[in-house]
């Protein structure tokens, strides 16, 4: 074979390449997918005003909704349409097929690379078979970040979604900023997401999730959802979960109020911390809990002098004690109503006596209704303001 | 360009040895080492890495006696002719088998996490026509491929394991020291098999220029990797817990998942993990194939080993492509886990140490 005609051949063979091996099945342009920046998933329940009569069957299980940004009109583009952005519902018999039924439906493809929240209703929350299997998927598919914020409503999650707050039109991003701002800066809720939920239910097979109110035109993170082997059990209010949250927590930030004398003392928490521990007397497990925080007064009483070590010392006490009480009745709606565990006492149980541990980890549940838990509270103003 | 050139230094093999042992394992083994021991699974990984230096040991002994030869020749000197062609053929099946599966491992997780709509054949394909062009122009090409390699995946690598630091909870650990001992050890016996690539020093003899160094070489090689198994087991665990560390094949994939560069608006790291792994998973395999051909080579006496590689491309691909999923895959490790990558590791070695000394064949070389 004469050198030229190697060539030639080298030649056909380089643009046969081009040709044959160009393009990639992947291959998707951004403008053709459609960014879910939010989902809110329900239990479906036939509703004869709204719904097609030919999903009134046992095998339409869930309700999902999508919401997908405007981009044209964040661009600051004139869109085609006005509103900041889209939601689409769509039911299926499983919680995957529900987005790949969007197919029909929407003119681009569904991607949940950039998911913002999550939102779980109320009546799946109830159901033990659906929730599992919401929580199988988004374990499953790695598409789901394990960094989406997650909150739970008590109502419809479908509706949630729509909501425009004022601040910022798409509820997704309105709680996922919520969580941001909010880090370590408040004991309304606390933050989960996506890994810590899959997490809790691991390894303690319970799981306090933020709750979601909504109101006309802005919503609300307050309290949390107490769910037990995948099933609700009820909701905490402010105040419990604050409660709970002081031995979840560490290095918080917060107010308190305590009343002192007829007055209130505002009292501004820069850092605290809680510990465990466990005694066993005779058989008769017990845990004894020490919370320390220290920070600043920022209220007192007008003409006062607190400039002396007694008066802080009063006013520490009564902080203490608005502080005790708080906990204290958290603790003990979480053991006598719902036999929860959610604040991790188990958890440190086994890490700090692993024996103790394999005795009553069979019947925790029953241990912990019962269990005497202590409570010492120690507090420390460290500075007072610039007036005596 | 340099064809004839087949002899690489000492620091390309530590490198390349350091690539190898950064196999396909290194998304799964904190899973393994986690239902072994739970939260104590890096004391097993700690166990392992010192049983994978008496492998270590023991192969460096033999090869060290033999300086210009390779499994093929040595052993055929020692056990007589027919015995080291079988256990050499034997060895080069075992490699294939390995080669094909970490080849279906790769393909599996890039469809999962970067080309979901692509078929898994033509990743696979490109892969191995990849590996095949490099395997052809000699190791001693793959050694200097192996020495850009090594800084562009273990500095991101080694970044991104930073990342992750504030997203740790080292009280996940706690408590320590609760698994029975007896199934720590069993545990890092299992686990050893991580260092299986160990068993390629017995084929490198007439490659190296300095052969007296190979002990060094792959202590260095193994310290290295233990430290960061090590240093990746604690950072797992402590992210995801033990109980969620064994819920995922691939923990260190998820771990990817979780962290958030500041600053950086990329959402999937997952996706960027995968492309450092593609390097480590590429060089492995391509060392694989490389020693393969070279085995039959030897065998079959040949002047060149240019001309085996090609054939073993369909092979290859066919024994990969023979499980029909993931878990008929894991469970093919498995077997050769079980039973076959000991082999060569401690046994045969050690078998060919003593017969050597006792008829006093090939040369002892002083420690130093």
């Amino acid at each position: 074979m004469s050198p030229l005609k190697k060539n030639k051949i080298l030649l056909l063979c380089m643009i046969l390449n081009l040709a044959l091996l160009t393009g990639c099945w992947d291959n998707m342009s951004i403008d053709r997918r459609a960014f879910v920046l939010g989902l809110g998933i329900d239990k479906f329940i036939f509703d004869e005003a709204k719904d097609d009569p030919s999903l009134n069957n046992d095998k339409t299980k869930y309700r999902v909704a999508f919401s997908f940004p405007n981009i044209a009109k964040f661009a600051g583009e004139q869109g085609l349409s006005d509103e900041p952005k889209f939601v689409m519902i769509s039911s299926g018999p499983t919680f995957s097929n529900t987005y790949k039924g969007l197919g029909g439906r929407l003119n681009k493809s569904p991607y949940f690379g950039h998911i913002k929240s999550i939102i779980f209703g109320k009546e799946l929350l109830k159901d033990k078979v659906l929730f599992k299997e919401v929580l199988d998927t988004l374990q499953r598919n790695s598409d789901f970040s394990r960094s989406i914020p997650i909150v739970a409503i008590d109502g419809l999650a479908t509706e949630a979604i729509q909501i425009i707050p004022e601040g910022n039109p798409l509820v997704s991003i309105y709680i996922n900023q919520l969580f941001e701002s909010n880090k370590n800066e408040t004991m309304r809720f606390q933050e989960k997401d996506l890994g810590e939920l899959l997490q809790n239910f691991q390894e303690d097979k319970m799981a306090m999730i933020p709750k979601l109110s909504i109101g006309e035109k802005d919503i609300k993170i307050a309290g949390a959802a107490i769910i037990k082997d995948y099933e609700l059990k009820g909701w905490l209010d402010e105040q419990q979960t604050r409660g709970a949250l002081w031995l979840r927590k560490k290095n918080q930030r917060l107010e308190i109020s305590a009343p002192y004398e007829d007055f209130h003392v505002a009292y501004h928490v820069s850092n605290a911390k809680s510990e465990m521990k466990f005694m066993n007397k005779d058989n008769e497990l017990s845990c004894h809990i020490t919370i320390q925080a220290e920070g600043n007064l920022d209220e007192f009483i007008l003409d006062r002098n607190i400039l002396n070590v007694e008066e802080i010392k009063k006013v520490e006490e009564a902080i203490e004690k608005s502080i005790k009480e708080e906990v204290e009745n958290s603790l003990k709606t979480l053991q006598e109503k719902y036999q929860a565990d959610v604040v991790g006492i188990g958890k440190e149980l086994e890490r700090q006596k692993p024996k103790e541990w394999e005795k009553v980890k069979d019947h925790w549940e029953e241990v912990f209704e019962t269990l005497p838990i202590s409570i010492d509270v120690q507090i420390n103003i460290r500075r007072i303001g610039q007036s005596k | 360009m340099f064809s004839k050139n087949d002899k690489v230094s000492v620091r390309q093999v530590e490198i390349l040895l350091i690539l190898d042992l950064f196999s396909v394992s290194i998304l799964s083994f904190p899973r393994m080492a986690v239902e072994i021991a739970n939260q104590d699974a890096w004391i097993a990984v700690i166990g392992a890495t010192l049983l994978a230096f008496i492998y270590g040991y023991t192969i460096t002994s033999i090869v060290k006696r033999f300086p210009e030869d390779t499994f093929v020749e040595f052993s055929s000197k020692v056990l007589s002719k027919s015995v080291g062609i079988f256990l050499s053929l034997l060895f080069s099946i075992k490699l294939s088998i390995t080669m094909a599966m970490e080849l279906r491992i790769f393909g599996e997780l890039v469809k999962q996490v970067l080309l979901p709509r692509t078929p898994i054949e033509i990743i696979m394909a490109s892969m191995l026509l990849t590996c095949a062009y490099l395997v052809r122009k000699g190791y001693e090409c793959n050694a200097r491929l192996g020495e850009i390699l090594v800084f562009i995946i273990f500095i991101p690598l080694i970044a991104i394991l930073l990342f992750v630091l504030p997203d740790t909870d080292f009280s996940n650990l706690k408590p320590i020291f609760t698994t029975p001992f007896p199934r720590l050890l069993k545990g890092s016996y299992f686990l050893s098999f991580i260092y299986t690539p160990i068993e390629l020093i017995l084929l490198v003899g007439p490659l190296v220029n300095d052969l007296k160094k190979a002990r060094r070489v792959s202590f260095i090689a193994i310290t290295f990797t233990g430290i960061i198994n090590v240093i990746l087991t604690i950072i797992t665990v402590s992210v995801l817990g033990s109980v969620g560390t064994k819920q995922q094949i691939w923990p260190v994939m998820t771990l990817m998942q979780i962290i958030e560069i500041p600053g950086a608006f990329v959402e999937r790291q997952d996706a960027l993990m995968t492309i450092f792994w593609i390097l480590i998973v590429f060089s492995f395999i391509s060392t694989l194939m490389y020693f393969i051909s070279f085995i039959l080579t030897r065998i079959l006496k040949a002047e060149e080993h240019k001309f085996l590689v090609l054939p073993l491309v369909p092979i290859i691909y066919l024994i990969s492509l023979i499980p029909d999923n993931i878990v008929e895959a894991f469970n093919w490790i498995e077997f050769l886990r079980k039973y076959i990558r000991i082999l060569f590791l401690l046994p045969i070695p050690l078998l060919l140490l003593i017969v050597a000394k006792i008829r006093k064949l090939g040369e002892s070389i002083e420690e130093k």
